[in-house]
């Protein structure tokens, strides 16, 4: 009786371990063809449809369906959920540099400028010479006449890459704001070693000269 | 701005729609957009700020807002919004001009020249431009009274010994002034006056002599107020009135005991003031000032406090009155002065006001002592109104009536008893013009 009893406890603990394996294992796939779904969608342009793939195994604790939400939401201009998701995904992995780059997308889209400064603000606080982040941040003080400030980041990026086209251009026509004709010209003429016919180089190196 | 009948279908329609409660981002994103190119800015108002309420807050749908809120003249709402939307995009351009029209439009004056140093001097395309400029003003006018009239219908019938009064005929008022941006925060107001009033004295001296002679009494007037705002909120604006009053004696004669009555013979030339200032608080849709001037008038000292309230109502001067109470104390005098003023818009380019104050203004000062009632009759009354006719942002006139119920004096001494000041009532109304030029 006593075997009897062992014998089916065990069965029993048995057939649990197997349905949970067999749960995980549908949920697994289940994610799996969320995501595989949500790309054929994506790639046919039907935003809508490889959203509502996602939502449908939407669990508010994975960053990984955060983060997609935040792009799929962003391609189809909802910029207001693709801030949420991004902004969940960010709280969920503080350190990630993706979701912080995906964020600046839709606040850059809804004209949300300071937000924009202050994720990049953290990527460098993270990731101090990050290209891409240092490029755009001496893109918007340029763009604001900050000359200064964007001589700080344009400075950064041309001395870890010192032969890339968009750092020498960039940092040319900062030192021409700032009234450093001769650092300018230099760097005009380096850009257009990169890109012989660039025509902004050319523009450039024309204005120091007339 | 007219409405058109399709406006309010479609603000109704519109509202049925919202009531569904049913509206994404894109949504609200599609139709603000739409009603902005469509220039339906009650339509924009209205969605806008609820989709702002849902969380769908960002530069531009504030900017698209605080336009609508513009061009329907809500400026308080629209400054919030451009507000807002440099919390987003600090630096924009747009957003600082236009927070600047608001702030201006909305008479949150100190609040646009704390703007005006975050705007680039080189692309301002004329914001702000007027207050780096002087403003010139100039006003002149006569003042008619009934004086000598009343007088004449009330003076003291009974036989007395003696009987003299100062009677006010007509005057003129001349004012030239100039307010001068020093910088942002700081302004000064100088003006300088004449003012010539016309007058007669009469003495009678029983069995004697009866007098009557015409003479003036010049003033010439200057003001200094330089204007500090110290923060975004708070000016503070010190002011000095300087009084030089100049008057002949009518009266000649070689009689020693005539003499005696009627005073030393030829000019008398003594100085009165106002010394203080004021200091105000803005508020999206008031103002409230507090001031504290010294008043010297002739021989007597007084200390006037005071106390005033501008209401816009609707944030913007289409509609806005001002509210003060002053009271003034001196060695033999003490009382409180009620003035209550109504303006707005009229038509296009025109607005309106009218004013009242109640209580004795003899001795008193107004507008940060800009005005210094230093007459010795009292004006018990006061009303008037004036209409302000705008050219342009630079140039703009104005024409002002104002009628004075004054108290007369006539210091009579009966036969039979001592004697004593006896009072009657007159009138005195003016009427002035004036320019006020901005130079650009």
């Amino acid at each position: 009786m006593e075997l009897a009893l062992r014998i089916f406890k065990t069965g029993m603990m048995a057939i649990f371990i197997v349905a949970a394996i067999n749960t995980k294992a549908q949920d697994s796939s289940s994610l799996s063809t969320a995501f595989s779904n949500s790309y054929t969608f994506e790639s046919k342009g039907e935003h809508s449809k490889a959203i509502e793939s996602l939502k449908k195994v939407y669990d508010e604790s994975s960053y990984e369906i955060n983060l997609r939400l935040g792009w799929l939401n962003y391609q189809l201009g909802l910029f207001s959920e693709s801030v949420a998701y991004y902004n969940k995904a960010i709280s969920l992995m503080p350190l990630s540099i993706e979701a912080r780059l995906g964020f600046v997308l839709p606040a850059s889209s809804q004209g949300n400028w300071e937000q924009v400064i202050t994720r990049y603000n953290e990527i460098l606080k993270l990731d101090p010479n990050h290209y891409t982040v240092n490029y755009r941040m001496g893109m918007i003080y340029y763009g604001r006449k900050d000359y200064q400030s964007a001589f700080r980041y344009f400075e950064r990026i041309a001395n870890f890459y010192p032969f890339d086209y968009d750092a020498l251009l960039m940092l040319g026509w900062t030192n021409f704001q700032l009234g450093k004709l001769r650092e300018a010209k230099v760097l005009f003429q380096k850009a257009l070693l990169n890109r012989p016919d660039d025509t902004s180089a050319k523009e450039g190196l024309s204005l120091i000269k007339s | 701005m007219s409405y058109k009948p399709g406006s309010v279908v479609f603000l109704i329609c519109l509202s049925f729609l919202l009531c569904g409660n049913t509206l994404a981002a894109a949504d609200y994103e599609k139709i603000t957009l739409r009603l902005y190119y469509e220039q339906k800015w009650d339509s924009l108002l209205m969605v806008g700020e609820e989709a702002i309420g849902k969380g769908y807050d960002y530069y531009y749908m504030r900017m698209r807002v605080g336009e609508a809120a513009m061009y329907r003249q809500r400026y308080v709402r629209a400054a919030r919004h451009f507000e807002k939307a440099l919390e987003f995009n600090r630096d924009d351009f747009a957003a600082l001009s236009l927070l600047y029209k608001s702030y201006r439009y909305s008479g949150r004056y100190t609040e646009a020249g704390w703007l005006l140093k975050k705007l680039p001097r080189g692309e301002d395309l004329g914001f702000g431009r007027s207050e780096y400029r002087p403003a010139v003003y100039l006003e002149t006018g006569p003042s008619f009274s009934n004086h000598v009239d009343q007088f004449e219908k009330y003076r003291q019938k009974d036989p007395g010994s003696y009987s003299e009064a100062y009677l006010n005929k007509n005057s003129q008022y001349y004012l030239a002034g100039s307010v001068i941006p020093l910088t942002h925060r700081m302004n000064v107001n100088v003006a300088a006056g004449l003012l010539n009033f016309n007058k007669n004295r009469r003495m009678d001296i029983a069995f004697v002599d009866s007098l009557s002679g015409d003479y003036s009494v010049l003033q010439y007037e200057a003001y200094l107020c330089p204007s500090f705002s110290i923060s975004k909120k708070i000016t503070i604006s010190p002011a000095w009135r300087w009084v030089n009053v100049n008057l002949e004696n009518p009266f000649t004669s070689t009689d020693s005991l005539i003499r005696r009555f009627i005073g030393p013979a030829g000019n008398t030339s003594y100085n009165d003031y106002a010394a203080g200032g004021e200091i105000s608080y803005t508020a999206p849709r008031w103002t409230f000032t507090a001031g504290v001037w010294k008043i010297r008038v002739d021989k007597s000292e007084l200390i006037q406090y005071s106390g005033e309230l501008f209401y816009k109502p609707f944030g913007n001067l289409n509609l806005y009155s001002q509210t003060a109470v002053h009271y003034k104390t001196g060695t033999d005098t003490a009382n409180y002065i009620f003035y209550q003023m109504v303006g707005g818009k009229l038509f296009s380019n025109l607005w309106g006001e009218a004013y009242v104050s109640v209580g004795n203004l003899a001795g008193s000062a107004e507008h940060n002592a800009q005005v210094h009632y230093n007459s010795f009759d009292n004006i018990n009354t006061r009303a008037g109104s004036r209409l302000i006719f705008s050219f342009s942002r630079y140039l703009s006139v104005f024409v002002r009536y104002q009628v004075l119920f004054r108290e007369g004096t006539e210091l009579f001494f009966p036969f039979d008893r001592p004697g004593e000041i006896f009072y009657y009532q007159y009138i005195n109304q003016s009427i002035t013009g004036g320019i006020k030029w901005n130079l650009h």
